[in-house]
């Protein structure tokens, strides 16, 4: 069994991205105070239920956790420390929104164990940073990689939106370029995606904006996958690439079903089949009595989220875990379906595992729309 | 005492106040006290309440004592309020002696109001003209008059008032209902005939119909007959209505009731027909009957062919208390095995298919509605043709009649250039104006029953606003250039898809139909073409592309449930797609030409 992970959301940015549903606020140092304080509270009130257990990673998140001071991210690590276990390997992870990199952090970081820094990015394009409505520009991103890589300690992961809406090929081959001589560890590419709720959602609602072509995007898509994966990046799930050994290893608890605890508000913990979560809102969680709403997920629940995590990962997802032989006859009946309606190979099983070729991926949510019902009884 | 006795029922045209007059009439005659009576007592079914409409005719008795020696036993017989039931209208209204002809002051008459008057009049009726809301800021009483005595050729003097809101006006309302209204006829002697009009299915004690008693008498023990089935059942039980049914000793000449006899199958009890007893027989039954026959078909489909046994029994419930809807087993290629179905009309179709849905839990799917044909082959073969599927190949067919309606609109005058153009596209026939007054003109037509099931009615409200009411009647067969139009769905023929269309529609009618269907199909993992064809020629087409990619998004901690969740939701929204070969087509597409927007 794998340990478990520590995630930490820290709620606040410096301007909120139009198209980002993450939580977060703009607020002042006293609030960022305050959520410090009260962080901390959670951790050491909640931390004794855990005593016995074992973590291995910590991922601060957000929001912009360097949008906080140094200290209050020593102050969260070292209350972390003081009350749960850590393996003596634990990945500790920090995201940094680059418009605030500074080497006097970096240094602070570097000393309290922080050795892997996900740098959002996004892409180095001023025009398309423009777009995104970042509030760094392309040299900012440089200049705080300059700053990380000159440490030699930190593992780096960048951050790549891709598909936007008027990107060319020679657009996105420009960025890559960037990465190509960066070459951090470890890349998230995300194809832009217009959540519900956001200020970007609407504008592809009301055509203020309009939607990309899927035609060039699957195409887009493809090149960035041959760019890297020549530059010796392995895909290991849809939309994260790494070096041989630099997986992230919190991420990936996601997608196998490890357990993990989340502290702050709007994170989500799970522990076997309960899932719980705290309120989305700042306010809420600063007055520390609201009870976290949970879910216990079902058999027929945890196989859909096993599917559904699990083709986005290499590895896959495990046919055998459907127990009853009629369904995964069906189940199987229905890839070669999927693959002979398509007249390409989306799906293929290796040693028990089902798994999305790189076709599959950029269908990857049909398939699983056109799988989940096939593993309960037809 | 029949003298004593007043049968009646009233004609309004929806929210014109039937059901708010007839609480005030419960309320004032003391029947019921207010704070007692549900709102609006008439309408009890959910669904009809939902819909503001009456389907079923729910009798009540209740009693005026005008003064301390006096009292009047008054029977008010509630009439359907929709033009699919029509007939069903016309013999609610034969089980009385008058009706209240009631008319929103603000509104004035309707075209339903005035076919369902002149059904009034046929039947030697009373009539009493009333106006009600006359408490309302825009009431047009002068106007309204003049409606009505054009109407029904009353005299002012004889136009009611009333505010069904204030209680304005009631009083007088009844003492004219006592007045003008004359009791039945005294026949209690004769051999017995009692008018079906209505009846309901119990679980315990079978189909129980509701009648007027025009002559003799019936009493538990007698045997009944009725005259178009000639089974004879033994009555166990009549009764009144008060709210609750109440049994009596007997139902004689002049009464309005309910008798029990253990009737299985309520397809024996006929609306229109008459009982008699074995004890004391008619010869002849009463005029008027009419086989209700189904002008409007179409199939029904359990979505999963598992649920086919489901729906079978389903049907044959709703059956017991629904005598006009009809259907028998069918099979479609596309769809499995499923039903097809008869019904009154369009609403009467949305009424079974809410039903069946909503009461029974069913998952359907519901082809395009059709009415019935007449197809004459060069053997000079007839064949009645009430699916497209059973269309005879083109090359086969002599002529093909379709049935047609008269129809009645009635409009604000201003409004008549948006008519004239609506009822040209449907291939109406002009048949003749009347101004009922100088703003309010009655129109007359003659079209093809199959142009006004589709969307003719929400049509009409449209490009009139609301004002325009309808009423129509089934006149007979015409013939017709028809052609039918096929469908191709992944090259492969979707028979539930077939449509009926008039030639020179056909063009139009198919690229609108393959373009909506394109909207509706979502998108594979291949490109889908649809096709519309005559015959083996393709006359549209439009593709569905093939999916080329999932915006997939991001995945951690705080999505998963949300993102699961997701898929549960469309996990369901499966449950209501149909597989047909490769492609999965939503229930919505199945009645897609219903949806047809203009093009503009
Ligand atoms: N102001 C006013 N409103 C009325 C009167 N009679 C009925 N209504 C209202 O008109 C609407 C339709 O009445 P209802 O009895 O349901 O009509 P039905 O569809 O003919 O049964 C309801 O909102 C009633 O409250 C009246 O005399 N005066
Ligand atoms: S900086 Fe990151 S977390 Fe903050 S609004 Fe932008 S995308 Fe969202």
């Amino acid at each position: 069994m794998e340990k478990p992970g520590i995630y930490i959301h820290i709620p606040f940015c410096l301007k909120k991205c139009p198209y980002c549903n993450f939580y977060s606020v703009i607020a002042d140092r006293n609030t960022h105070r305050l959520f410090v304080q009260t962080l901390c509270d959670e951790i050491l009130q909640k931390a004794p239920s855990y005593k016995k257990v074992e973590f291995d990673t910590v991922y601060i998140g957000g929001g912009t956790p360097n949008s906080l001071e140094s200290d209050a991210i020593v102050e969260i690590l070292s209350t972390l420390y003081k009350v749960l276990t850590f393996s003596h390997e634990t990945e500790i992870t920090l995201e940094l929104n680059p418009e605030c990199v500074t080497k006097k952090d970096l240094d602070v970081y570097r000393k309290r164990g922080i050795h892997r820094l996900s740098l959002g990015t996004q892409s180095f394009l001023d025009k398309e940073l423009a777009f995104l409505g970042r509030i760094h520009t392309k040299e900012k991103n440089l200049q705080a990689i300059q700053y990380i890589q000159s440490f030699k300690t930190f593992s780096l992961s960048c951050d790549i939106i891709m598909g936007l809406p008027e990107q060319t090929k020679d657009d996105l081959q420009r960025s890559l370029e960037y990465i190509d001589t960066i070459h951090p560890e470890h890349l998230s590419v995300y194809l832009l995606t217009a959540e519900e709720g956001t200020p970007l959602y609407s504008w592809f609602q009301q055509g203020i904006i309009s939607q990309p072509d899927e035609e060039r995007v699957k195409e887009l898509w493809l090149f960035v996958h041959e760019f890297l994966i020549e530059r010796g990046y392995e895909h290991y799930e849809v939309s994260n690439y790494s070096l041989s050994g630099y997986r992230s290893r919190h991420n990936s608890k996601y997608w196998n079903n490890t357990n993990y605890l989340g502290f702050g508000p709007s994170a989500h913990s799970k522990w076997g089949n309960i899932r719980f979560w705290n309120p989305t809102s700042l306010e809420t969680y600063l007055q520390k009595n609201s009870e976290p709403e949970f879910e216990i997920i079902t058999d027929e629940q945890t196989m859909d989220e096993r599917l559904m995590l699990g083709l986005r990962t290499q590895e896959g997802f495990n046919v055998n875990a459907i127990s009853k032989k009629k369904t995964k006859e069906n189940f199987l009946k229905t890839v070669y379906a999927l693959n002979h309606d398509a007249g390409k190979v989306l799906l293929k099983i290796d040693r028990g595992f089902l798994k999305a070729t790189l076709e599959g991926w950029t269908v990857l949510d049909t398939l699983v729309e056109q799988l989940v019902e096939k593993l309960i009884e037809p | 005492m029949a003298e004593n006795i007043r049968n009646f029922c009233i004609i309004a045209h929806i929210d014109h106040g039937k059901s708010t007059l007839a609480d005030r009439l419960l309320e004032y005659t003391g029947t019921l006290k207010s704070f007692q009576m549900k709102e609006q007592i008439l309408d009890d079914m959910d669904l009809e309440r939902e819909r503001g409409i009456t389907i079923k005719s729910h009798p009540i008795q209740f009693e005026y004592k005008p003064d301390s020696k006096q009292t009047y036993i008054l029977n008010l017989i509630d009439t359907p309020g929709h033009v699919d039931f029509s007939y069903e209208v016309s013999r609610s209204l034969a089980a009385c002696e008058g009706a209240l002809l009631l008319v929103d002051a603000t509104q004035g008459v309707e075209a339903q109001t005035v076919s369902n008057t002149y059904m009034a009049l046929e039947n030697d009726l009373e009539i009493i003209p009333v106006i009600n809301k006359i408490d309302l800021q825009g009431a047009q009483i002068d106007s309204v008059k003049h409606q009505l005595m054009d109407l029904t050729g009353c005299k002012e003097e004889d136009i009611l008032l009333t505010s069904a809101k204030t209680g304005q006006g009631i009083p007088e309302l009844l003492q004219a209902i006592i007045t003008r209204i004359p009791p039945p006829k005294q026949d209690a002697d004769k051999p017995t005939r009692a008018l079906i009009f209505d009846s309901v299915f119990d679980n315990y004690r079978g189909a129980i119909p509701y009648i007027r008693i025009f002559e003799g008498c019936i009493t538990p023990g007698q045997r009944m007959k009725c005259f178009t089935t000639k089974h004879v059942y033994e009555v166990t039980e009549v009764g009144k209505f008060h709210f609750k049914k109440v049994p009596t000793k007997e139902l004689k000449a002049g009464d309005v009731g309910y008798l029990v006899a253990q009737i299985k199958n309520i397809q024996d009890l006929k609306v229109g027909d008459t009982i008699t007893t074995l004890e004391n027989e008619a010869k002849a039954p009463l005029k008027g009957y009419k086989e209700m026959k189904p002008m409007v078909f179409s199939g029904l489909y359990p979505v999963n062919n598992d649920d086919y046994e489901e729906l079978r029994q389903s049907l044959e419930k709703l059956q017991l208390n629904d005598a006009s809807l009809r259907y028998e087993p069918e099979t479609s290629e596309a769809l499995g095995f499923g039903f097809r179905c008869g019904f009154l009309g369009l609403l009467h179709l949305e009424i079974v298919q809410e039903r069946l849905e909503r009461e029974f839990g069913q998952n359907l799917v519901t082809t395009i509605p059709n009415v019935e044909y007449h197809v004459r082959d060069r053997q000079g073969n007839v064949i009645s043709v009430d699916t497209p599927s059973k269309m005879p190949e083109m090359g086969e067919i002599d002529v093909i009649e379709e049935p047609y309606v008269k129809v009645e609109i009635i409009t604000p005058s201003e409004y008549i250039g948006n008519l004239m153009t609506l009822t040209q596209e449907k291939r109406a026939m002009y048949i003749n104006t009347h101004y009922l007054d100088p703003t309010k003109v009655q129109l007359i037509y003659e079209l093809p029953l199959s142009e006004i099931i589709y969307d003719f009615y929400d049509k009409l409200k449209t490009v009139s606003r609301g004002y325009a009411s309808l009423d129509y009647g089934f006149i007979g067969y015409k013939p017709a250039k028809l052609v039918k139009l096929d469908i191709l769905i992944n090259n492969e023929p979707v028979d539930a898809l077939s449509l009926i269309v008039h030639q020179d529609h056909a063009y139009y009618q198919a690229r609108r139909l393959v373009q909506k269907l394109r909207s509706l199909i979502p998108r594979h993992l291949f490109e889908i073409p649809i096709q519309a064809a005559i015959g083996n020629k393709v006359i549209a087409r439009e593709n569905v592309k093939a999916l080329r990619k999932n915006v997939t998004a991001k995945c951690y901690g705080g999505d998963i449930t949300r993102k699961r969740k997701l898929l549960e939701k469309q996990k369901e929204g499966k449950k209501r797609m149909k597989q047909v070969g490769r492609v999965q087509i939503p229930q919505e597409a199945f009645l897609a030409i219903l949806q047809l927007e203009d093009e503009k």
